[in-house]
């Protein structure tokens, strides 16, 4: 039995360049997490790949093309795609985001920012409704980065909060992504943790950000791009007091250094887990 | 219901309409941010066609690749839901584009990224066996349409540039020099995890594209022999069925 079948335990987003040394690695509990959309293809090399980690190592489907906050319902076509992937490498977990990225028949290949509105929330839960009747799963919803203030008329964790209580879904909370909006917004992350529901966590997102190349220090940017930030590190610490440890991935898509590196940071990841979660859950 | 948000936040996306946000902003000064989106979507695709057309990337550079890349996204946006095969029209908006003139075979270069992009995704689905097929009776042979396998794709260029494309996709590129047009036909094709793609004669791509319309062998030959009196079906026959271009026999065993 392996480690994550047990207590949770640290993963690594999975890219093409790193294959065959995510098929030879052995750490215990590790796991691998890739977008779906990459692996909607008839056939070839890049399915073979996954279905030989996914022999060794848990997998996680973690979705970018939902467009749950779009004002239509998710694409059939799309949902069949998914239900076929997840027939195929029986995922650990699957979530989706709180974002739009299509509209008519354009898909922005973007997690967009979504109006949190009344209307706004009636629409994603209806979405989020359909998607995990259609798959007959719970879906984890992340939590966005956000560079833009909109007019809402709710604030992001209620809007979560309501969504997780209506649809009975889980939260993937990206860490990079709260430091993000905390910075870029002047969020408190702190009372953002308080008020989401934190049982409802069922994975966490560590990531590297960088600083806007025109605007500097005041706008961040979820480029995945870099090592994770002490801030960052410090967060997470905070985010895994409140919610105990949970499943967490580090992401990593430009910029991509050696798997040894991953693996590095995967490992501080999951020394954090081990330790915080030694003890009781603590509230903030 | 209402999509007036998305339709506004969709025109700032494809058109740079960023007045039409503005209203939505609490604070003004994020205006200038929105421009985070307009470049994290535009580049979404060009990137993804940089990964899909690697040699034409390679011969023309980052800095021309990208414009050319931004013209068809501008043109073509994606409409599925993955940028895995975004770009099924990207040859041909190459073979157009005015910068790309001095380099007439880019086209052709694009179509071969192309069908190499498709071959390495295409189903995985195992070829003729050469083995069933010398079991059978002769006479049965030429009634057999096994069509081609999943994964081929056959190409009539203009330039004769696969050694060219060949040798880039190997990481050994050295500059086309005084390249002359003519027809070429190649075929390109994943018999087990590598593409592979590799030249034909005339008649043999005829004899392939009409096995792949679901002619039988016996018709196939017929026809190709007719535009070509010096055609040879069963050498074409065997040297296809041991290449692994022909799709699986029904009721062979896999």
């Amino acid at each position: 039995m392996l480690l994550s079948d047990l207590s949770p335990s640290a993963g690594i987003g999975l890219k093409p360049e790193h294959y065959r040394s995510a098929l030879e690695a052995r750490a215990d509990g590790l796991w691998f997490e890739v977008h779906p959309e990459n692996y909607m293809v008839e056939g070839g090399p890049r399915l073979r790949w996954l279905d030989a980690i996914r022999e060794i190592h848990p997998l996680s489907l973690h979705g970018v093309a939902m467009s749950l906050g779009g004002p239509d319902r998710p694409d059939p076509a799309h949902l069949d795609r998914w239900s076929r992937l997840i027939s195929r490498y029986q995922p650990v977990r699957i979530s989706e985001h709180l974002a739009w990225s299509a509209l008519d028949d354009i898909w922005f290949a973007d997690l967009l920012p979504v109006r949190m509105t009344r209307m706004a929330l009636d629409r994603f839960c209806r979405n989020v409704d359909i998607m995990q009747t259609r798959l007959g799963r719970q879906v984890l919803i992340e939590n966005p980065a956000r560079y833009v203030w909109l007019n809402d008329e709710c604030d992001e964790a209620d809007f979560l909060a309501e969504t997780v209580k209506r649809t009975g879904c889980g939260l993937l909370l990206d860490v990079n992504n709260l430091h993000i909006s905390a910075h870029n917004l002047g969020i408190d992350a702190r009372d953002w943790l308080r008020r989401i529901p934190v049982g409802a966590v069922g994975e966490i997102h560590l990531a590297g950000h960088e600083v806007d190349s025109s605007m500097g220090e005041a706008l961040l940017i979820d480029t995945h791009g870099a090592e994770i930030a002490p801030p960052v590190w410090r967060l997470f610490e905070t985010v895994i007091a409140a919610t105990g440890p949970r499943p967490t991935l580090i992401e990593r898509d430009t910029h991509l250094p050696d798997f040894n590196v991953l693996i590095a940071e995967r490992d501080l990841a999951q020394a954090q887990l081990t330790r915080l979660g030694k003890r009781a859950p603590l509230h903030v | 219901m209402s999509r007036e948000f998305h339709e506004i936040f969709a025109r700032l996306l494809s058109r740079g309409d960023r007045a039409g946000v503005v209203p939505y902003l609490v604070r003004r000064r994020d205006a200038a941010r929105l421009a985070i989106y307009q470049n994290n979507v535009a580049s979404a695709s060009i990137e993804a066609l940089r990964a899909a057309f690697p040699v034409v990337n390679m011969l023309t550079g980052d800095r021309f690749f990208s414009p050319m890349a931004k013209a068809y996204w501008q043109s073509r946006p994606p409409r599925a839901r993955s940028l895995t095969f975004y770009g099924d029209g990207f040859a041909d908006l190459v073979a157009r584009y005015e910068p790309a003139q001095s380099l007439p075979y880019l086209a052709d270069i694009a179509r071969l990224d192309w069908a190499a992009l498709e071959a390495h995704h295409a189903a995985e689905a195992p070829a003729c066996c050469p083995n069933t097929v010398a079991a059978m009776a002769p006479e049965r042979v030429p009634g057999l349409a096994p069509g081609l396998q999943a994964s081929v794709r056959l190409l009539r260029l203009d330039w004769p540039v696969l050694g060219v494309w060949q040798n880039h996709r190997a990481h050994a590129p050295h500059a086309p020099t005084r390249i002359a047009p003519g027809r070429t036909d190649v075929i390109v094709y994943r018999p087990q995890n590598e593409v592979l793609a590799r030249r034909l004669s005339r008649s043999e791509a005829g004899f392939l594209r009409r096995l792949g319309e679901g002619q039988s062998l016996g018709e196939a030959s017929i026809q190709t022999a007719a535009s070509d009196p010096g055609f040879d079906p069963a050498s074409a026959f065997t040297a296809a069925l041991t290449a692994g271009y022909l799709a699986q026999i029904e009721g062979q065993e896999p």
